[in-house]
C-alpha cells in the first residue's frame, strides 16, 4: 500500500471510528420508533433549512459590505469587521443566545426562533466566506460588468447566480450541516419543535440508556447529510487573485446591518460583562486555578490547532482522489455525546490521556466543517499544479513538500486557528472527557451552574483572549512551516 | 527559524508538562491511598463544596482525595454503567431521586450503615433506603424579583396569569433534574390526567424549557423571564454574594417538591473504608455546613443552619411522602411530556 | 515513429475514437481541429490523467499507455502553464529535474543550456508569479524539457500570448525542438501554429482523426 493510500485509509478510519466502535460495542437490538424519528427528523430538517437559507441571505448582504473594504488602509477595517463577524464563533453559544434574547424581546419560539438564533450565530461566518468567494471567483467579471454598464440586478441574475450557484449550494450545505446537529439552541428556543435528532439522541442515552437506538439515530443523521452532499457539485474555480473593483456589488448597508446586529446583539453580553465586573474580587481567591485553566485552554486550543493543521495537511497529501473528496465533503461526525463516549470507552482516561482524547475528539467533530469552510477549495485550486508535477515525475512527497506545503501551510494554519478558537470556547467535549475543570470554558460552565452568570460572562472574555492567542500561534506555526518547506 | 521553532516547542512542552504535573498533584505522591470521588462539576469545582471537603478530609485520613468530574447526573450514571470499575470510583456523589432506581438496576452498591443522624423530618423518608444517603436537599420553588409582578403566583394555577405569558423559565425535564421535579410536582399535585392538561396549558406561559438549570436561571437573571424554576435557597445566594435582596422564592399552596442529592458507594470500590469515612465527613456538622454554604442547599442535619442566612428562609409546605420513582415510571412520564411538548404549536 | 492505437473513450455525449495514429519520432506532430473536437481530451488521454481501457502507445518498444503517469516521462505544457507561483523560474525548472532524479550537476548544466536557448537569464531568479506571459511560457517549456522527457506535449501553448509575442515564441520553440531533437505533440486550433511548426498535421473532428498528413 502506498503511503498516500495508507494515510487516506488512516484518516477514514479515524473519522468513522466512533460509528464503527459504537456499532460494534452496542449491538443494534431495536430500531427507533418511526413516528418519533420522523418528528425529530422533520424538526432538524426544517430548522436547519431555514437557518441555512437566512444565514446565507444575511451573510451575503454583509459580504457585499465587506467587499467594499479592499486594498490599502481599508484592509485593516476589513480585518476588524471580519473579527466582528466571527465573534459569535469565539463564545460558547449560550452567551450569544442570552444576548440575542435580550435584543429581540419578546422572542418568537419555535422554528422562527431557532432560525433567528442560528442566523445570528452563523451569518458572520457566511459573510466572510462569501466575500472571499466573490473576490476570488467572480471579482474580475464584476469589475468588467461594472465597466460595461451592467446594473447590479443584471449582474446578480446573469453572472452572480449562474457562476456561483454551486458555491452557494456548498455554503448552504455547510451551514445546514452545522445547524442540523445543533443541540442547545433548538431546546431553548425551539418550543414544541425543539426535539431535533440531536436532542433525541441525547434523550435516548440519558433517559432510556438506549445506546443502540442513539447510535442508529446518529448514523441516520450522518447518512442524510452524506446523501445530500452527493447532489453538490464542485464550486467554481478561483481566478487570479488581485485587487478588483467590486462597485457593482458592494453595499455599505451590509456593514450597517452587521454593526446593528452586533451592537444590539452583543449589548446584552457587554452588560453582562459590566455587571460581572462588580463581583470580580471573587476571582482573587481563584488566581491559581484561573492561571492553570488559562494555560489548560491554551494547551488544549493549541493541541486542537496542531491536530487540525496536521489533519488538513494529511488531506492535502492524499489529494486528489474522487471518493476521498466525496467522503470528506459529505462526512458528518456523530453527535458530540456519542463521539465523546466512544473515546471515553477506549483505553484509560487517567493522567495525560484527556489531553490526547479531547483534541482527538474535537478535531474529529470539526474537521468536516473546516473542510467545507474552504479547505476543499484551497486544494482544488492547486489541482493543476499537482497534475503537472505528477506528469513531470514528482512523487507524492516531493509534490507535498515543494509544491503544496509552501502554498497551503498558511491557509491550513488559518483553518486550524479557527478550530483552536472553537476548542477554546468548548466545554461539551471536555466536560465528558476530562476528570476536572482543565480549561477556562469548563470553569465558565461551572460558574454558570453555580449562580455566577456575571462572573462567567467576565471569564468568557478570557476565552476570547485565549482564542486570539491560539489563533495567532497557529498563524505563526503556518508561517514557519511554509518558509521551512521551500 | 530553527531557533524560533525550538523556542516555541520548548515553551509549549514546558506548559504541557507543567499542566500535567499540576493535574497530577492530586495523585498520590507516595504510597498514600487515593479516594476517588465521582461527582458533578458544580460539586467538585472551585465554587463547590468539593475542594473544602477534600482539604478537611486529607487533614487526618493519611490519604489523598481525587475528584472525577462527570458532567450532570445523567451522564454520570451512563459513565458508571459503561466504564464500570475501570472508572475507579470509590464514591458517587450527586444522584437525585429520579436517578436512584436506574442506578440500582444498573450497578451494585454497598450497603451504608447510617444511623443516629439528627435529620430534618423532610429528610427522614430519604434515609430509609440502604444504599444511598442524601447529603443535601432543596425545596423546588419559583423565584421572582420583588415588585416585578403585580400578583405573584400563589399556586400552580396562578402560573396561568396573563402577566406571566411567556415569562416563566423552566428546565426541560428530559435534560435537567429541576425540570423533572416540576413535571413530578404537577402530576403529584393534580393527578396524572389533570396534571398533563395543566402541562399542556402552561406551554403557552413558558418562556422556554432550558436544557440546564443554569440556562433557565440565566434567562431569569437577564430579565428575559419573570419567574424561574429554582430553589427556595436561591435568593440567599443573591443576598450573600451580591448583597442583593431583590429576589424572592414564592410559596405555592400545593406544597413543594424536594430534591435530594444522594451519595452511594459502588460495590467495585477499592478504598471502600475511606469512602465510608468521606460519607461520614459529608454528614458531619462541619461537612454539612460547607455543603450548605457552597451548594446553596439545605443541610440534612439539624442545627447546622442556625446563625446563617439559611435559618431565615421561610419554611415552605412540602409534598412529603418521599418515594424512589421506578425508572420505567419516570420514562413513561417523560414520554408523555414529550408528546404534549410536540403538540405545542409554537 | 511512435504509434497510438485503440484510443477509445466514451464521454456520454461525446466520443474519442482513434483506432490508430502515428506520432513522429522527430519534429512536431500537430493535432489540430476546431473547438470541441476533442483535442484536449486526446491530450489528457495521452498523458494518462484520463484513461482508456485498450489504449496502446508504442514508443521505442515501450507501451507508454501501460505505464503510470510519472513513469511515462513526458514533458508537458498546458494552456494554463501551471507554474508553481511560489518558486522562482529556476526553481520551477530544477523541480522537474529533481523529480526525474537527474544528478544536480547535470541538471544545472541543462539549466544553463535552456536558459541560453530560451533567453531566460534576466528573470531566472524572479518568482514566476511576477513574470510576463511570454516569460512564463518559456519557463514552462524549460521545465518540461529539464526532466529529460521522451516526448514533449504542448497544449495550446501560445493562446495566452499577444500576436507579436506569438511569432517570437513560435520561433523560439521551434529552435529548441530542433536543437533538442525531441518528438513533440502540439495541440492547437490556430492555423498559424500549424504553418510555423508542424512536420505532420492530424485534423481531429468529433473525436476522430479525419485527416493525417506530413508537411515537411
Amino acid at each position: 500500500m502506498s503511503p498516500r493510500n495508507l494515510m487516506r485509509s488512516a484518516l477514514l478510519v479515524y473519522l468513522v471510528f466512533p460509528f464503527l466502535f459504537l456499532l460494534s460495542h452496542f449491538h443494534i437490538t431495536n430500531w427507533p420508533e418511526w413516528r418519533e424519528l420522523l418528528w425529530a427528523f422533520k424538526n432538524s430538517f426544517l430548522q436547519a433549512f431555514f437557518s441555512a437559507v437566512f444565514s446565507l441571505l444575511l451573510g451575503t448582504w454583509v459580504a457585499f459590505g465587506l467587499i467594499s473594504f479592499t486594498g490599502g488602509f481599508r484592509r485593516h477595517y476589513r480585518m476588524i469587521l471580519e473579527i466582528l463577524c466571527l465573534l459569535p464563533n469565539f463564545l460558547p453559544p449560550l452567551f450569544t443566545l442570552l444576548s440575542i434574547l435580550n435584543f429581540i424581546d419578546p422572542f418568537p419560539m419555535g422554528i422562527a426562533g431557532i432560525t433567528i438564533a442560528h442566523t445570528i450565530l452563523n451569518f458572520g461566518l457566511v459573510a466572510v466566506m462569501m466575500a472571499n468567494i466573490i473576490e476570488n471567483k467572480i471579482g474580475s467579471l464584476a469589475e468588467l460588468a461594472y465597466i460595461e454598464g451592467s446594473t447590479r440586478w443584471q449582474f446578480l441574475r446573469k453572472a452572480f447566480w449562474p457562476l456561483l450557484k454551486n458555491d452557494i449550494f456548498l455554503l448552504t450545505l455547510f451551514i445546514f450541516a452545522v445547524c442540523f446537529g445543533s443541540f442547545a439552541i433548538p431546546l431553548i428556543v425551539g418550543g414544541g419543535k425543539g426535539t431535533t435528532m440531536e436532542v433525541l439522541i441525547y434523550e435516548k442515552i440519558r433517559l432510556s440508556s438506549n445506546w443502540s437506538e442513539a447510535v442508529v439515530l446518529a448514523v441516520i443523521q450522518s447518512a442524510f447529510i452524506f446523501a445530500v452532499s452527493f447532489f453538490a457539485k464542485r464550486g467554481g474555480a478561483a481566478g487570479p487573485s488581485r485587487v478588483v473593483n467590486l462597485r457593482i456589488l458592494r453595499s455599505f448597508s451590509g456593514i450597517g446591518a452587521l454593526l446593528l446586529i452586533m451592537a444590539f446583539g452583543f449589548l446584552g453580553y457587554v452588560q453582562g460583562v459590566v455587571e460581572g465586573f462588580h463581583q470580580i474580587s471573587a476571582f482573587y481567591e481563584l488566581q491559581s486555578p484561573l492561571l492553570w485553566n488559562f494555560l489548560g485552554s491554551l494547551v488544549m486550543g493549541i493541541l486542537v490547532g496542531l491536530l487540525a493543521y496536521g489533519s488538513l495537511l494529511v488531506i492535502a497529501y492524499c489529494w486528489p482522489k474522487a471518493w476521498f473528496e466525496k467522503f470528506l465533503s459529505g462526512y458528518m461526525a456523530p453527535s458530540t455525546a456519542l463521539c465523546c463516549f466512544a473515546f471515553l470507552i477506549v483505553g484509560t482516561n487517567e493522567s495525560f490521556w484527556p489531553f490526547i482524547k479531547i483534541p482527538l475528539a474535537f478535531n474529529l467533530l470539526c474537521l468536516a466543517s473546516l473542510h467545507r469552510m474552504g479547505w476543499d477549495g484551497v486544494l482544488r485550486s492547486l489541482e493543476g499544479q499537482i497534475t503537472i508535477a505528477r506528469i513531470l515525475g514528482a512523487n507524492s512527497t516531493q509534490i507535498f513538500k515543494e509544491v503544496l506545503m509552501p502554498q497551503i501551510s498558511k491557509r491550513a494554519a488559518l483553518f486550524a486557528g479557527v478550530a483552536a478558537v472553537w476548542a477554546c470556547g468548548d466545554y461539551s467535549v471536555s466536560r465528558i472527557l476530562a476528570h476536572r475543570d482543565v480549561t477556562l470554558a469548563m470553569m465558565t460552565e461551572t460558574l454558570m451552574s453555580g449562580y455566577r452568570l456575571g462572573l462567567a460572562t467576565v471569564l468568557s472574555l478570557s476565552l476570547v483572549a485565549c482564542g486570539v492567542i491560539c489563533f495567532f500561534v497557529m498563524v505563526g506555526v503556518g508561517n514557519v512551516f511554509s518558509r521551512k518547506s521551500i | 527559524m530553527k531557533h524560533f521553532i525550538l523556542f516555541v516547542t520548548v515553551v509549549f512542552v514546558g506548559l504541557f508538562l507543567a499542566l500535567l504535573n499540576k493535574n497530577d498533584e492530586t495523585k498520590p505522591q507516595e504510597v498514600k491511598p487515593t479516594l476517588r470521588v465521582f461527582g458533578y462539576s458544580s460539586f467538585t469545582g472551585q465554587w463547590g463544596p468539593g475542594p473544602g471537603l477534600k482539604e478537611l478530609f486529607e487533614k487526618d485520613c493519611e490519604c489523598q482525595v481525587q475528584y472525577i468530574e462527570g458532567s450532570d447526573s445523567g451522564i454520570l450514571l451512563q459513565r458508571l454503567k459503561i466504564e464500570g470499575d475501570s472508572l475507579g470510583a470509590d464514591l458517587v456523589v450527586g444522584l437525585d431521586q429520579f436517578d436512584l432506581q436506574k442506578a440500582l438496576s444498573e450497578q451494585k452498591w454497598r450497603e451504608l450503615n447510617i444511623s443516629g443522624l439528627d435529620a430534618y423530618d423532610e429528610v427522614k423518608p430519604a434515609l430509609q433506603n440502604s444504599y444511598f444517603v442524601p447529603f443535601d436537599w432543596g425545596v423546588i420553588a419559583f423565584v421572582a424579583r420583588k415588585g416585578e409582578l403585580n400578583q405573584p403566583p400563589r399556586s400552580l394555577d396562578d402560573l396561568m396569569e396573563p402577566e406571566l405569558k411567556r415569562k416563566i423559565a423552566i428546565e426541560d425535564p428530559r435534560t435537567s433534574s429541576p425540570g423533572m421535579q416540576f413535571l413530578y410536582w404537577v402530576v403529584r399535585a393534580k393527578g396524572e390526567d389533570e396534571g398533563f392538561k395543566f402541562i399542556q396549558k402552561i406551554m403557552d406561559q413558558v418562556h422556554s424549557y432550558s436544557p440546564t438549570w443554569s440556562a433557565a436561571y440565566g434567562l431569569f437573571t437577564k430579565k428575559q423571564a419573570k419567574l424561574a424554576l429554582s430553589y427556595v435557597t436561591s435568593p440567599v445566594y443573591h443576598q450573600v454574594e451580591e448583597k442583593n435582596n431583590d429576589y424572592v422564592a414564592l410559596e405555592f399552596k400545593e406544597g413543594h417538591p424536594i430534591q435530594y442529592e444522594f451519595m452511594g458507594i459502588p460495590d467495585f470500590c477499592k478504598n471502600c473504608e475511606l469512602a465510608e469515612r468521606f460519607v461520614n465527613l459529608m454528614l458531619s456538622d462541619q461537612g454539612q455546613k460547607l455543603i450548605m454554604q457552597k451548594n446553596y442547599m439545605f443541610p440534612i442535619i439539624k442545627n447546622v443552619k442556625e446563625g446563617t442566612p439559611f435559618a431565615d428562609i421561610p419554611q415552605f409546605k412540602t409534598l412529603g411522602d418521599f418515594q424512589i420513582p421506578p425508572a420505567q415510571e419516570v420514562e413513561r412520564l417523560l414520554k408523555k411530556w414529550s408528546e404534549v411538548r410536540r403538540g405545542d404549536g409554537t | 515513429m511512435s504509434l497510438v492505437e485503440n484510443l477509445f473513450r466514451n464521454y456520454g455525449d461525446f466520443k474519442i475514437d482513434i483506432p490508430s495514429w502515428e506520432i513522429l519520432d522527430e519534429g512536431v506532430t500537430v493535432l489540430s481541429g476546431p473547438s470541441g473536437s476533442g483535442k484536449t481530451s486526446v491530450f489528457r488521454l495521452l498523458i494518462g490523467i484520463e484513461t482508456a481501457p485498450d489504449f496502446r502507445w508504442m514508443f521505442k518498444d515501450h507501451d507508454l499507455a501501460k505505464m503510470a503517469v510519472p513513469q511515462r516521462r513526458l514533458g508537458v505544457v498546458f494552456q494554463t502553464l501551471d507554474l508553481f507561483p511560489h518558486m522562482t523560474a529556476e526553481e520551477n525548472i530544477l523541480f522537474a529535474a529533481k523529480a526525474r532524479e537527474i544528478p544536480p550537476e547535470q541538471s544545472f548544466e541543462r539549466l544553463q543550456e535552456l536558459t541560453k536557448v530560451l533567453q531566460m537569464t534576466s528573470f531566472l531568479n524572479r518568482p514566476t508569479s511576477v513574470l510576463s506571459g511570454g516569460e512564463k511560457q518559456r519557463v514552462a517549456i524549460a521545465r518540461a524539457l529539464s526532466g529529460d522527457p521522451r516526448i514533449l506535449l504542448l497544449d495550446e501553448p501560445f493562446s495566452a500570448l499577444d500576436q507579436e509575442l506569438r511569432q517570437e515564441s513560435r520561433a523560439l520553440i521551434k529552435s529548441v525542438i530542433e536543437k533538442e531533437k525531441i518528438p513533440t505533440v502540439l495541440v492547437t486550433h490556430d492555423p498559424a501554429d500549424v504553418e510555423a511548426l508542424a512536420n505532420k498535421v492530424s485534423i481531429l473532428r468529433n473525436g476522430s482523426i479525419v485527416e493525417d498528413r506530413r508537411i515537411r
